[in-house]
């Protein structure tokens, strides 16, 4: 199974994003993105994701928003169970970046996070 | 002075809601977790414990444990958020000794039994019992999801049940 990008976020940012990179890049594949609503139980949302991510494993990227929040545990979750990394923090350079680098067989997952950490900064000179 | 920064019922346990706005707006340094279903599933345990940002640390512990590790050092911090499931390990864990002297609902999901009271948050028949038990002996109860909405007294939901 090639590469896959999971999207997972409170609410329908992660929906939102990925529609949002698809203005930038074209349409994306083999990526999918998860909501967790107001008021749903996190553990039924991990039991929902598990469902609906049965077949990703070790080449699975998970992407949240927040460190700490039920998206971030229901990835956490995954990861420890079937395999896969995750990264917290989700924008759209990150996003873009990640997917730009998908396919490459030598990606530096990390090397990535840390040149889009330099994507949020302070615009001076204006 | 209450040791207890935060008491909190909330069925989500830690997340965004308690890591971005209740950690910092409350001051405290420890979050313990009381619950018997996370303390027994070490998986998610361990998922919990590494939630918390920097500086804070994470202890779950059952009610059992719970209330063992109270006895012996009072979770070793004068400034705790406390975090539970529901409002039944909630009377447990004060009939059982626990100087709880004021509680926060900040989160109870719905199911065909519940009445939803105050935003999201909702109680059955039985939660309304017990918290006006507690209330009754002194326990403040009030219900509040984020800082930015006010707080629901207790008193002002009977009209409910």
């Amino acid at each position: 199974m090639s590469k896959q990008l999971v999207v997972i976020t409170h609410g329908n940012f992660g929906k939102a994003i990925v529609e949002s990179a698809e203005m930038i890049i074209g349409k994306l594949t083999n990526v999918s993105a998860y909501a967790l609503d107001p008021g749903v139980d996190p553990i039924e949302f991990i039991g929902e994701l598990r469902e609906n991510l049965a077949d990703h494993g070790e080449e699975t990227i998970y992407l949240v928003d927040l460190y700490g929040g039920s998206p971030f545990h229901a990835a956490a979750y995954l990861v420890k169970s079937q395999g896969g990394t995750l990264v917290v923090g989700l924008n759209l350079p990150l996003l873009i970046e990640i997917y730009t680098n998908l396919e490459n067989e030598s990606m530096n997952l990390s090397e990535i996070v840390d040149t889009s950490q330099k994507s949020i900064r302070i615009v001076d000179g204006l | 002075m209450s040791k207890f920064k935060l008491v909190r019922i909330d069925f989500r346990l830690i997340h965004g809601q308690v890591i971005t706005k209740w950690l910092k707006q409350c001051g405290a340094d420890k979050i313990v977790i009381i619950d018997d279903v996370l303390a027994n599933d070490e998986f998610m345990r361990q998922i919990y414990t590494m939630s918390a940002p920097a500086g804070i640390m994470v202890d779950v512990y059952s009610v059992e444990e719970g209330m063992n590790q109270w006895n012996e050092n009072e979770f070793n911090s004068s400034k705790i958020l406390l975090l539970v499931r529901d409002v039944k390990t909630t009377y447990t864990l004060i009939k059982e000794g626990l100087p709880i002297e004021k509680i926060q609902i900040g989160g109870l999901g719905a199911a065909p039994d519940r009445k939803k009271v105050y935003g999201p948050i909702s109680l059955n028949k039985e939660d309304y019992d017990l918290l006006a038990e507690l209330v009754g002996s002194g326990v403040q109860v009030e219900l509040h999801q984020v800082p930015e909405e006010s707080a629901m007294q207790f008193e002002k939901i009977k009209i409910k049940f």
